[in-house]
């Protein structure tokens, strides 16, 4: 086990340096930096010589490099120019936003699709295995802005049920008392996590279907059922069980997805979190913001898929003795 | 189970009745929200070119006076007082005492002093800051405090534009919240994200990429500002700040676009208005050949060609087509809000035939192709444009056409703004839609066009154009103690500018801002439409939908 998280970590390190080297690479042999654009308005060369100083814009690539990687080493992620504040700071506000995003929408992703995929493989060939494929591939083959910006017209804008996007009521946030702010809060998150549940569930659901019919046809689910076992205590406790174990490692490939779909859900909703902020910083060029974002991106993603391997380990004896 | 099953649908219809409208009673009488797509950055001036921080800015800090609305820059005409309540002139000029309210505080409390404009000088002219408007203050020799109350102003030569200089230029910052900060320190500052001001409106809270919220100051030594409170929302894009308007979650936005104006009659509790703009767009010629090497552009290197290109180009349809007939097509590098425009400048009128004959006599002959070359090189240019900007993607495509007619060829090149910018300033382009925002004084076009300007490197001037005769016009007409010479200099500046044809001037972007009915906006500044906002008023009018604007109404 200790063999499987060692190799697993240094795996995830590699991973995350060379996204880091080619994301600074990139960005730096892109035209343009952060001042060479400054909203219409014309600045003196002599301020722009000195901030290109300032911010080590006007060392060779390779020096540059250098400094990225010993500040990030040293646990500094530099100054976003964009937002004129250290990129730390930014990330403090921003990453938990988009945490809470994407943990509802993996939560709710997987409770839903789960659940509908165990409801096809037991209602196997009916109008309800047929009808639940049918509305959940619907919403799987529809582009995720899309579906978020459908959402928002139906139920913000057309049925004014909950709020077209941003994180708070602006107006009454201030007063509001601590159970008034929570439910704020949830009417938020109301349409985003539904948009992030929809696009993901589907393929969860197929997968858990697909596994449930595997084990379905396992020689102790014709053991238990020649036994007397009811079909529900079967379901529940022999093929539900046994079919869950590829779904862990489902949960470990599906959160790049879920993060890369929270990303342009954020930008319908106007929900600020890391979509936000990264593309506003690939637009202007805010190379620490950009490199940072990125980081953390690939760390989380990582880290997931680490999580997984190991739960999968831990619930599959077999995956640990190999 | 049953219970389970019905969990998901009751927890929605619970959510659904908590709306917001039904919640807290606010404290605020009347609430502005304006949306807008751009977080703020930093909310002190010298630090920031942000939209949002400008628009905040605005209403936290004070200037000593404030340019009156006809955008006059000469001398003190129409300033009104603002942080100073009144000045004097010294007799030979070079020198300006302005005398601090005594009534101007602090958000904090702490009377505003001369203390504050010394430092607020220095903040702007630091070497270790860098701010951008330091260049701008070079005519100001220095700034000394008489008393407490006075600060005199000195400056290097007399000029038109040293009232504007001084007040327009910098906004006054709190010296005793900010002098034990290391100049190299400030930028990092919390100031930057808790400022303290002295303006009608006092700072409540910043939630990063959500909201900016402020308060009316009641003791504002100026009165109170009409308007209890101003929170600016903010969304991700210009379709979500526009959702938010027309359900009723923001009362204001500055900018309608097209596909929003056309929606506006089904919205009757809200209302557009236009206003004044200091936004010119117009196509750069590059002069010189690609990369700012030594050498004329194989096309706009000769004036007749440029000139007979512009006759290509019907701007009027051009401009109507993609925004309406009530834009104005710019009639040169300035807008019709600035002081020194005149609405008889030459321009170079649409000749699709006499540029074909131009071009004929330059040497430029039809091909089979249905392009003109001269020699082996084809009458063909591309036109950089930032892939942010429809209107002007859709301008270029109209123009295609119409170069095609005269025979020549155009490949547009979309790009996002940084590389646009860092095109510009690298001279790596043979035609680029340029866009400037302009400010009141007429010397910006000396910034912008001069020779000097282009050898000074950056990004002004980067098509290289040089006039002896128009550097010459525009260095007396900025040097120069009499008015009417001034402007009539400067109009003399711009017809040798449009005739030379370093670029074709395409429009003035019209700003139509959308908003409730019942919100009233003071006089709209070209400059800054935000200028007056303390004086704007909720009152009676088309009842709005939203929560947001019942509020503002009043019924809370």
């Amino acid at each position: 086990m200790r063999r499987l998280l060692a190799g697993r970590l240094l795996q995830g390190l590699a991973v995350i340096w060379v996204v880091a080297t080619l994301t600074f690479a990139l960005l730096h042999l892109a035209p343009g930096d952060p001042f060479s654009y400054q909203n219409g308005r014309r600045i003196a060369p002599e301020v722009i010589a000195h901030w290109r100083h300032v911010y080590c814009l006007d060392r060779p690539l390779a020096a540059q490099y250098v400094c990225y990687l010993r500040s990030v080493a040293s646990g500094d992620l530099g100054y976003s120019i964009s937002h004129a504040r250290p990129v730390r700071d930014i990330l403090v506000d921003y990453v938990p936003r988009t945490l809470e995003l994407m943990s509802l929408g993996l939560l709710f992703s997987f409770a839903v699709g789960i659940a509908l995929g165990v409801l096809e493989a037991r209602r196997r060939g009916t109008f309800a295995d047929w009808g639940s494929r049918g509305i959940s591939l619907f919403f799987y083959s529809m582009p995720d802005f899309w579906l978020a910006l459908m959402l928002a017209l139906i139920f913000a804008y057309w049925l004014p049920i909950f709020p077209i996007s941003g994180i708070e009521d602006v107006i009454n946030a201030p007063t509001n008392s601590f159970w008034q702010h929570v439910v704020d809060q949830l009417r938020h998150l109301v349409l985003p996590v539904t948009t992030l549940t929809l696009m993901t569930c589907a393929g969860i659901a197929r997968f858990q279907r697909a596994a449930m019919l595997d084990a379905m046809h396992l020689d102790f689910v014709v053991t238990a059922r020649a036994k007397g076992v009811s079909e529900n205590g079967i379901a529940r406790h022999h093929v539900l069980r046994n079919a869950l174990l590829p779904i862990i490692t489902l949960a470990g490939l599906t959160l790049p997805a879920l993060l890369g779909g929270a990303l342009l859900v954020e930008l319908v909703f106007s929900w600020p979190g890391m979509g936000f902020i990264t593309a506003m910083a690939v637009s202007s060029r805010d190379y620490a913001l950009v490199t940072s974002s990125v980081l953390i991106t690939s760390v989380l993603v990582v880290a997931g898929t680490i999580v997984a391997d190991l739960l999968y380990a831990l619930a599959d004896p077999r995956v640990r003795s190999a | 189970m049953t219970i389970l099953r019905r969990l998901p649908a009751v927890a929605l219809l619970l959510l659904a009745a908590c709306r917001s409208d039904s919640g807290s009673v606010s404290k605020h009488a009347t609430t502005l929200v304006m949306t807008l797509p751009a977080d703020a950055d930093n909310f002190m001036p010298q630090f920031s070119n942000n939209e949002t921080s400008v628009q905040v800015a605005s209403v936290l800090f004070e200037r000593l006076a404030e340019i009156g609305d006809s955008l006059q820059y000469i001398g003190d005409n129409g300033f009104r007082p603002s942080l100073a309540d009144s000045w004097t002139w010294a007799p030979d000029s070079l020198s300006i005492a302005f005398h601090i309210d005594p009534k101007a505080h602090w958000h904090d409390g702490v009377p505003v002093r001369s203390n504050d404009v010394l430092y607020s000088y220095h903040v702007n002219t630091s070497k270790v800051i860098g701010s951008p408007i330091g260049p701008l203050l070079a005519n100001i020799d220095s700034v000394a405090a008489r008393d407490s109350l006075t600060v005199v102003f000195w400056f290097h030569k007399r000029t038109l534009e040293q009232f504007y200089d001084a007040t327009q230029q910098i906004r006054v910052l709190p010296a005793h919240l900010l002098q034990s900060i290391p100049d190299s320190a400030l930028s990092t500052s919390a100031f930057g994200r808790n400022p303290v001001g002295s303006g009608p409106y006092k700072f409540v809270r910043w939630v990063s990429g959500s909201t900016v919220e402020v308060d009316a100051d009641s003791t504002f030594h100026r009165g109170r500002p009409k308007i209890d409170r101003i929170i600016w929302s903010i969304a991700h894009n210009p379709d979500a700040a526009m959702l938010r308007l027309f359900s009723g979650e923001a009362n204001f936005t500055q900018v309608l676009r097209k596909q929003d104006i056309q929606q506006m009659p089904s919205h009757p509790e809200l209302k557009s208005l236009r206003y004044p703009s200091m936004l010119v767009y117009f196509v750069r010629f590059n002069e010189r050949a690609r990369g700012g090497k030594h050498g004329a552009h194989p096309v706009f290197g000769d004036r007749d060609v440029r000139r007979a290109l512009t006759m290509a180009v019907d701007r009027r349809r051009a401009v109507s087509t993609v925004f309406d007939s009530a834009t104005l097509v710019a009639k040169g590098p300035i807008t019709s809000a600035i002081s020194t425009y005149d609405s008889n400048l030459p321009s170079i009128a649409y000749e699709p035939d006499s540029a074909a004959a131009i071009l004929e006599r330059r040497g430029w002959v039809m091909g089979e192709d249905g392009i003109r070359h001269k020699g082996a090189t084809p009458l063909q240019f591309s036109m950089i444009i930032p892939v942010t900007s429809t209107q002007r993607q859709q301008m270029a495509v109209l123009m295609q056409d119409m170069f095609k007619k005269v025979g020549a060829r155009m490949d547009i090149e979309t790009m996002d703004f940084p590389t646009f910018g860092g095109r510009a300033s690298a001279h790596d382009f043979d035609a680029m839609f340029d866009g400037m925002s302009l400010d009141p004084t007429p010397s910006g076009v000396r910034q912008e066009w001069t020779s000097a300007a282009a050898l000074g490197g950056g990004t002004s001037n980067p098509g290289y154009y040089m006039n002896a005769a128009f550097d010459k016009t525009v260095d007396s007409a900025a040097t120069t103690m009499d008015p009417a010479l001034a402007i009539a200099q400067y109009r003399r500046a711009y017809a040798i500018l449009i005739d030379d044809a370093p670029g074709m001037w395409m429009y003035e972007l019209p700003s139509i801002a959308g908003m409730t009915q019942n919100l009233h906006p003071a006089p709209m500044r070209a400059d800054l439409w935000f200028a007056h906002l303390a004086d704007w008023t909720v009152g009676d009018g088309a009842a709005p939908t939203g929560a947001s604007a019942t509020l503002a109404a009043g019924t809370h």
